[in-house]
């Protein structure tokens, strides 16, 4: 019988300092590592975007924003905060969530019409090892999640790959040196 | 001698132009003030004994739809926001300033010449601006 996790049973909504890291991040302190979670996900919007540097750097505050609330447990759950897999035998995944992103399309420099403004929303697949001596997010997959009905089949990919990643690295600690 | 004139006569009117970290960290702090202002609107509502559906019927909306304007992904307009806190009884504040920073500190020299000036105040941080939305949903005592 597997116990069904929730949203609030999240170390990030617990209320504790929680230590944050990016899978395969060589930085020293959580920062560093925050900093690469916020490239991720810069780098997918700059990747369907105009690329406007003030779109760009306005997702990575929004990153850190939500990012510092998970290092001091307090994200709200189910607004910013979701389980993923709840009653399955797959680690303890959950994603943090920034919806609402706007952006203006990408566009081939020849083509006729003005691009669009669309609106987009962001991901991030984490694991919560349970087995730590401090409560702690590890990283695993940034992903766009766009409001479409194609959507749903690429998130699912994404966490069939977060939670592979996280079975192959679980051993080497995701490719990161753990903080005392 | 007209090259340096000219450097301090650009430096003097420069615009707003903040380098990529101080965007980032000014979207940073707008996030935040995003996030407390969505709990100040649940918290108002809690306050004042209010559900979901009580509140929707006084905005004319469902009960999805308020638990929608609580989340953040909502993105709700300035006027639901403003039927929202007329249906819970709250105080709604927004206001945008210009903090005291290296640009302002420019621009209170521009607008000085070019008519009357309002100063900025000395002791608002850097950064705090703009769109503060602040105690939007306050209940009081």
């Amino acid at each position: 019988m597997i116990q069904r996790r929730t949203d609030a049973d999240s170390v990030c909504v617990g209320g504790n300092p929680v230590d944050i890291y990016w899978r395969f991040c060589t930085a020293a302190d959580q920062a560093g590592h925050i900093r690469e979670i916020e490239d991720a996900g810069v780098e997918v919007i700059r990747n369907i975007s105009s690329g406007n540097p003030w779109t760009l750097e306005s997702v990575r505050g929004r990153i850190r924003a939500l990012l510092k609330r998970a290092a001091q447990g307090s994200v709200r759950p189910r607004d910013d905060l979701r389980v993923l897999r709840s009653g399955m035998p797959v680690p303890n995944l959950y994603e943090l969530r920034w919806p609402s992103i706007e952006y203006e399309e990408r566009r081939p420099p020849d083509h006729q019409q003005q691009p669009r403004r669309l609106t987009t929303g962001l991901r991030l697949i984490h694991v919560e090892p349970p087995d730590l001596p401090h409560p702690t997010m590890v990283g695993l997959v940034m992903h766009e999640k766009a409001p479409t009905a194609e959507a749903k089949a690429e998130q699912d990919k994404y966490i069939d790959d977060a939670i592979t990643m996280e079975g192959r690295c679980r051993d080497s600690n995701w490719g990161v040196q753990l903080r005392q | 001698m007209r090259g340096a004139l000219a450097g301090v006569y650009k430096l003097y009117f420069m615009a707003y132009d903040p380098t990529p970290d101080e965007i980032a960290q000014h979207a940073e702090e707008l996030a935040e003030t995003r996030y407390n202002f969505l709990e100040q609107l649940v918290s108002c509502r809690e306050a004042r004994g209010l559900s979901q559906r009580e509140v929707g019927n006084r905005m004319d909306v469902s009960q999805p739809a308020v638990s929608a304007i609580e989340r953040y992904d909502a993105n709700p307009t300035l006027s639901t926001i403003e039927r929202y806190v007329l249906a819970v009884g709250g105080h709604l504040v927004l206001e945008v300033r210009v903090p005291h920073d290296r640009w302002s500190g420019l621009k209170t020299k521009r607008t000085t010449i070019s008519g009357p000036t309002s100063p900025v105040p000395a002791t608002v941080p850097a950064w705090d601006f703009p769109t503060k939305v602040d105690s939007p949903a306050r209940v009081p005592a």
